[in-house]
């Protein structure tokens, strides 16, 4: 069994399309998550969720390195452009990396809210590596800002 | 020898003429149940239960069509199955039951013991109300279905968290060892697993 892929011999990589089922497969799965970690959120609280096996460590890392999210505001409200400018992606890129072999999915495509008071909504949502989902969500888990979903969910 | 072999076929052709076997299930089912007809194949229910539907009816609830069986379990080996239930749903999605429950232990010895004995069932029930057996049939067949997952035997859990387990349980509504599995293969990512026992 070997897992070597051959190119095919007119692959141009600089001109290569997306496949668009696979395209669209991907935003299945990523509204999917979306809606798994929203139903998850109305049955449990926030703050006595865990996501992953190593929410603790991606969380120090976190905060070490981005420390300006330590502040529960910057949390609630992400800036996209920030996150998403050169500098921020490059920033981003390096964290990223750590968890390539301890993150299953690490870089997949998943929807996190921009703001941890709304819920997912096209202008609410922005779509971002796993990895950044993670470390969001599970620092606003933290933080109690997800609370306010169970408690909804509960309130009658 | 040769002149029992040749009357023996004809014997057999008997109980298989058409007649017999299509007439209750193609007809009309009356409303009034003094009329139904020995071995049609609508359930019967006592007049309790069937006064308690009708008021269910009245809530609003809307009738589930093409339920074959319903099962519940209850602890890991145990199962509660109702054949050919009556469903109804209500508005806010719960949903309500009626039929006879059946106790089903799936860690009795073995399928073959279990198939045997819903065959026997079925052949008491089949003089009761026709048209029972090919109901036990699809629940010998749901049985089946059922089993395999139970087949893995004991589970090993190391490195995952009960609660963890159970929440992937819970949300996904599945087997503890389908989550067991889901949760190890997704290496303890919860929305993953769930995502994987649901799909």
């Amino acid at each position: 069994m070997s897992s070597q892929v051959t190119v095919p011999a007119d692959f141009d990589p600089e001109n290569a399309q997306n496949i668009e089922d696979l395209e669209k497969q991907f935003a299945v799965k990523a509204v999917l998550h979306a809606q798994t970690f929203w139903n998850l959120l109305e049955k449990k609280k926030g703050s006595e969720m865990k996501l992953t096996k190593m929410d603790d460590q991606l969380l120090e890392d976190f905060i070490k390195t981005f420390p300006k999210y330590a502040d529960p505001k910057e949390l609630s409200n992400i800036s996209e452009d920030e996150m998403k400018s050169p500098e921020g992606k490059k920033q981003w890129r390096e964290f990223m990396n750590r968890y390539e072999k301890t993150l299953n999915d690490y870089n997949f495509g998943t929807l996190l809210r921009k703001s941890a008071s709304d819920e997912y909504a096209e202008e609410t949502t922005i779509f971002v590596p796993r990895v950044q989902f993670l470390v969001f969500e599970i620092a606003r888990n933290r933080n109690k800002l997800n609370d306010w979903i169970y408690e909804e969910a509960h309130k009658q | 020898m040769s002149t029992e072999e040749a009357q023996q076929p004809r014997i057999e052709e008997l109980p298989d003429s058409p007649e017999a076997e299509s007439a209750p299930e193609t007809q009309e089912i009356p409303n009034d149940d003094s009329t139904i007809p020995e071995g049609s194949s609508i359930a019967i229910h006592s007049r309790n239960a069937k006064k308690a539907m009708q008021a269910v009816q009245k809530l609003g609830l809307k009738k589930v069509d093409g339920i074959l069986r319903l099962v519940m379990r209850r602890s890991r080996t145990i199962l509660f199955t109702i054949s050919r239930p009556e469903v109804y749903q209500t508005p806010a999605g719960g949903y309500i039951v009626f039929g006879e429950i059946r106790v089903e232990d799936l860690g009795a010895p073995n399928m073959q013991n279990m198939q045997a004995a819903a065959a026997a069932a079925a052949a008491q029930q089949g003089a009761g109300e026709g048209g029972a057996p090919d109901v036990l049939a699809d629940a010998a067949e749901g049985l089946k279905i059922q089993e395999e997952p139970e087949e893995e035997g004991e589970i090993d859990e190391t490195g995952l968290s009960g609660e963890d387990i159970e929440t992937v349980m819970g949300q996904a509504n599945c087997s503890r060892a389908k989550a067991v599995k889901a949760l190890k293969s997704n290496d303890g990512d919860i929305v993953s697993a769930i995502m994987e026992c649901t799909a």
